[in-house]
């Protein structure tokens, strides 16, 4: 494992760890959340419930590695929130139909 | 081989590295807690010094159970939960659900009854809320001890869980970048450790080490992480969407459209009988009974096994409590059987290594011991390099003494365990063992100078497993001729493996010994 020695953070690293911490975090729930609609329920009628929550952690390594090694940080951060803001929309969805229902 | 720029590695050494630093010796606490938790069934066994026999739930209960039904009040009947305790005593709780004065919650009251399977006696009772009265029962508290550390570190939950589970993402960070940062993989995993100088050799095993538990920290971090955050967001979550907020639908299809209400006074029916069904269905015996509305027309009994012989997965079965009738099995999520209830269960056998009995535990403990050590060694690799900076100086202190005083501490909880079972209330003296190892270590590592701190640790180590299995006979516990006689050679085994372990901690100090001893002479020669 010949590479190069790791160095201490630099300028944009703050922003970088910002978006591939917290922001992928908070995308690969939303993420999760929204999967179920675009899943398969498959024969069962659970596939997209069980496999939306078990593909969660991958999500989140995806994204993560996605925001840490995408060169142009405004691009990862647009993709994210944007990725965000899509699979926010069942969720609110959701919540104002338990709303209204309660 | 993955081949990556070179600013795309030195970006992924960093994230490899600076996770390390940060998260390190939680990752070392959590990895090594569960490491031994995947021991927790044996050692909950150990601390009670063995089984009064190796299959409780195999005993004939419908005529004791019945019995006690008639002793509790009615309400509590509307659930009881049956399996048996470390010692092989059966413990029922029937119970009802009421609200918490304290929690506001809606939780489990009602009478905790634990039955002798032998005798079929019962030896005594509770009554309560759920986790007073399974909290009064010290059996369990070394071994629960252990899994909370390992599930919540200690904290209030739900924080605990989630903090575990962040570090479960972080470990898969760390196992990905592992992965991408080594140039050379296969020959990393046969490397032969350098001689050349201290730092080359501890660099060689931390990369062989590591190698060899890439695939394994990717596994433990993926199914930990799920587990974490699995029951407290995922699937309320995913399932809020999935059916847009409708919980009724929701309901029917993870669990199943709720059954008829039908109070009409019904006998149970033979529990035995269903148990024995559900016995050949499964392939192996039964380590779980639910039956809800005993007493009742729609009375339900659930029977859960662990995976038979040379399979992967445990099983379900259901039956009608009224007539005995067998209703088939029931997936882990939704009403049929699917893909994703199945790779869902899949997830237990692989963060708990008990696919494969005894063997694949073990397989599962030396690797998880494996990561503790790539855990320790890439913090020592980073602190070595920075060994002039006075705040990476204080860090290396740090790194000895959690690496350390962890498994010390878990030695104090053991003592805690033993010096008040049956005595005073043992979960909570187990956690004041653990509390006053812990702050023992911390005080040696700071008093003992730096070349001394180690080998001062060490020898406490050794010290605290080489006189465990007498403080367990001291409590009252089998002595080896007993735990044999009675067919608990896992006790003896236990006990065996701590001598042993505590021999190789001595060794390990008077090898430094030796070394500090040629060093002084050294020293003294050239003056």
């Amino acid at each position: 494992m010949s590479v190069p020695g790791p160095r201490g953070p630099g300028p944009g690293v703050a922003i970088r760890c910002l978006i591939a911490g917290p922001l992928a975090l908070a995308c690969s729930v939303l993420v999760m959340a929204g999967m179920p609609l675009y899943l398969p329920a498959g024969a069962g009628g659970a596939d997209h419930i069980a496999f939306s929550v078990l593909l969660f952690p991958l999500v989140w390594a995806a994204l993560f590695f996605y925001a840490v090694m995408e060169k142009r940080q405004w691009r990862s951060a647009v993709i994210l929130i944007v990725l965000s803001g899509l699979n926010a929309i069942p969720v609110v969805a959701a919540l104002r139909a338990m709303t209204h229902s309660s | 081989m993955i081949a990556l720029a070179q600013e795309d590695t030195r970006r992924l050494v960093a994230v490899h590295a600076w996770a390390g630093v940060i998260f390190g010796l939680f990752l070392y606490v959590v990895v090594l807690t569960g490491a031994l938790a995947v021991l927790a069934h044996e050692l909950g066994v150990w601390s009670v010094g063995g089984r009064k026999l190796a299959a409780p739930m195999a005993q004939a209960l419908d005529a004791t159970l019945r019995e006690v039904s008639r002793t509790v009040p009615e309400e509590q009947l509307e659930e009881v939960s049956i399996f048996a305790n470390s010692g092989a005593d059966i413990v029922a709780f029937f119970h009802t659900h009421r609200e918490h004065p304290e929690s506001g919650n809606i939780e489990d009251f009602g009478t905790l009854v634990e039955i002798d399977p032998l005798a079929r006696a019962e030896l005594a009772r509770r009554e309560g809320f759920g986790r007073d009265v399974f909290a009064a029962d010290p059996a369990g508290a070394l071994h629960e001890f252990l899994v909370d550390l390992h599930v919540n570190l200690l904290a209030p939950a739900p924080w605990g869980l989630y903090a575990t589970g962040i570090l479960g993402l972080v470990m898969m960070v760390m196992a990905v970048s592992g992965l991408l940062i080594h140039r050379h993989l296969i020959k990393d995993a046969f490397v032969t450790p350098r001689r050349s100088s201290a730092l080359l050799n501890k660099k060689d095993r931390h990369v062989l080490a590591g190698s060899w538990g890439l695939l394994f920290a990717f596994v433990l971090a993926f199914t930990g992480s799920f587990f974490s955050f699995a029951g407290a967001v995922g699937f309320p979550l995913v399932a809020l969407t999935a059916f847009g907020g409708d919980q009724m639908a929701m309901f029917e299809t993870l669990v199943g459209a709720p059954q008829a209400d039908d109070p009409t006074p019904a006998a149970l029916a033979d529990l035995d009988a269903m148990r024995a069904r559900s016995a050949v269905e499964a392939q192996s015996t039964a380590n779980f009974m639910l039956i809800s509305h005993w007493g009742r027309a729609d009375a339900r009994v659930q029977v859960f096994h662990p995976p038979a012989d040379g399979a992967l997965l445990g099983s379900t079965h259901v039956f009608a409590g009224a007539s005995g009738e067998y209703l088939g099995t029931k997936p882990r999520i939704g009403t049929q059987p699917s893909a994703g209830s199945v790779a869902v269960e899949l997830v237990a056998p692989l963060h708990f290594g008990n696919f494969a009995g005894l063997l694949s535990k073990i397989v599962w403990v030396s690797l998880g011991i494996a990561l503790c050590y790539v855990s320790i060694t890439g913090l020592q690799l980073w602190l070595e390099r920075r060994a002039g900076e006075p705040l990476w100086r204080r860090m290396a202190s740090s790194v000895d003494i959690v690496a350390l005083g962890t498994p010390i501490g878990l030695a104090g909880a053991a003592y805690g365990f033993f010096g008040s079972y049956g005595v005073v209330d043992t979960h909570a003296c187990t956690l004041y063992g653990f509390v006053a190892f812990c702050l023992a270590s911390v005080a040696l590592g700071i008093v003992l100078p730096a070349r001394r701190r180690v080998q001062g640790l060490e020898v406490l180590l050794a010290l605290a497993l080489a006189l465990l299995p007498a403080a367990r006979m001291g409590s009252g516990g089998r002595s080896w001729a007993e735990a044999l006689e009675s067919g608990n050679a896992l006790v003896v085994s236990v006990d065996v493996l701590l001598l042993l372990t505590a021999t190789t901690y001595g060794l390990f100090a008077l090898r430094r010994q030796v070394r500090i001893r040629g060093y002084s002479g050294a020293v003294s020669a050239a003056a």
